[in-house]
């Protein structure tokens, strides 16, 4: 047990190293998708905070569990729910109370919430279950670039074909993704 | 353009069609961290002023996300893994929920047939055992049909008698009409002619099951049934 904990210490250190890489390496990104969102600068800089704390917080958990292929795409999508949240509280013009509570139910957000996390599950297996039905080529695509975290160039190569036909592929199943699954992703908006 | 970005850019995520498929195309490269220096810096630029764009990376993002999850449901995973198709992955999934009840069954057939074969075997063992010369025929005939029984009792000439003849063929026809009983054959004579340690292995073998009336029984009875009761 007394060898344990500095193992994990070690584990998270490394989990939050990585995270933070890739976070400097999107910052820049995050900030114009978020000037793209939010009318105040002010607000683009709390937003990316939070979203820095939200990224610590999911890096020290023992069972993160974003590939590291979606990293990036993760701090995205979080920072959209932040901005979200922002016009959300800007709305009922009470910020202050909005802020302190939002403040406590990221407190919270350390330890994994247990509703969050079958909702995510939920969203998953059934966005995996939306995979199956996508035709073969688009499915190949999607497995050997996600699962298997190949480059587009790897996998036109390993299939014979064009590199933008790979993209294609995968754009079109995100796409196809998306008509049968945006209802499902649209209310976890609001629960990030 | 749209230089102050709105709060009803919001609600354009419902129209991914104001991107092109080369745009969407960089917003998945650049979640993916494929997409160069330069391209990038030129997608940034667009990502600021282009609300459309921003709609586009973020479903993108909640999409990939999503897909680079990993799931609780390790048989998901493994299922997604592993299987190409839809076919394949349900076929799994089938071997998967079937496998427990095919090998109960499997093993109880199994069990069925060694525990068949095995009681075969020793009632042979037991009736090669207990049968001296006069039983050879009947050893030859331990796994065939009751008419071949009767045929080969009827083409042994050095033991072949008339009431061997009709004791066989009656049993031929039906073993159950045969009426003896295993206490009919032990008062019986003949049982003396075999010896002792032929006896004790008999009666220890056979002891496990005395009233059994197998068809081995029935045929050794109506042979030596037959030959005691000569002349």
């Amino acid at each position: 047990m007394g060898e344990s904990l500095p193992e994990n210490n070690r584990i998270n250190d490394n989990a939050e190293h990585d995270w933070r890489a890739v976070y400097e390496l999107c910052q820049g990104g995050l900030r114009a998708f978020l000037r793209g969102r939010l009318n105040q600068e002010a607000d683009v800089d709390d937003c990316l905070q939070m979203v820095f704390v939200k990224m610590t917080q999911q890096a020290r958990r023992d069972d993160s569990d974003v590939e590291p292929v979606a990293r990036r795409a993760w701090l995205f999508r979080v920072a959209s729910n932040e901005a979200a949240l922002i016009w959300r509280n800007k709305a009922t013009s009470n910020r202050v109370i909005e802020n302190k509570g939002r403040q406590s139910a990221t407190d919270d957000d350390i330890l994994p919430d247990t509703t969050d996390k079958v909702i995510l599950t939920e969203t998953t297996v059934k966005l995996r279950q939306a995979i199956e039905k996508l035709p073969d080529h688009y499915r190949e695509v999607v497995q050997m670039r996600i699962d298997q975290d190949k480059t587009f160039q790897t996998i036109a190569d390993e299939l014979s074909i064009p590199l933008g036909t790979a993209l294609t592929r995968m754009r079109r199943a995100l796409e196809k993704l998306r008509q049968e699954f945006e209802p499902e992703i649209d209310p976890t908006i609001e629960t990030e | 353009m749209a230089n102050a970005p709105k709060p009803e850019s919001q609600t354009s995520r419902s129209l991914p069609s104001d991107v092109d498929d080369t745009s969407r195309e960089l917003c998945l490269r650049y979640l993916l961290c494929e997409l160069d220096a330069e391209q990038t810096s030129k997608l940034l630029d667009r990502l600021a002023l282009e609300p459309a764009l921003a709609n586009e990376l973020e479903i993108q993002a909640q999409l990939i996300s999503h897909l680079g999850t990993r799931s609780s449901e390790s048989t998901i995973v493994a299922k997604f893994d592993s299987g190409n198709t839809n076919q394949s992955s349900q076929t799994s999934i089938a071997h998967t929920l079937a496998d427990p009840i095919a090998t109960e069954t499997g093993s109880s057939r199994l069990a069925m047939f060694a525990a068949i074969a095995a009681s075969l075997l020793v009632a042979c063992a037991v009736w090669l055992g207990r049968a001296g010369a006069p039983q050879s025929i009947a050893s030859k005939t331990a796994n065939r049909s009751n008419t071949d029984v009767a045929n080969q009792i009827e083409c042994d000439q050095s033991h072949s008698s008339e009431e061997e003849l009709l004791l066989a063929r009656a049993w031929a026809d039906g073993p159950l009409s045969l009426v003896l009983t295993v206490d009919d054959l032990l008062d019986h004579d003949s049982l003396a002619l075999q010896s002792d340690n032929e006896l004790e292995d008999t009666d220890d073998e056979e002891s496990l099951d005395p009233s059994d009336d197998s068809v081995l029984h029935w045929m050794v009875a109506a042979v030596q049934a037959g030959e005691n009761h000569d002349g």
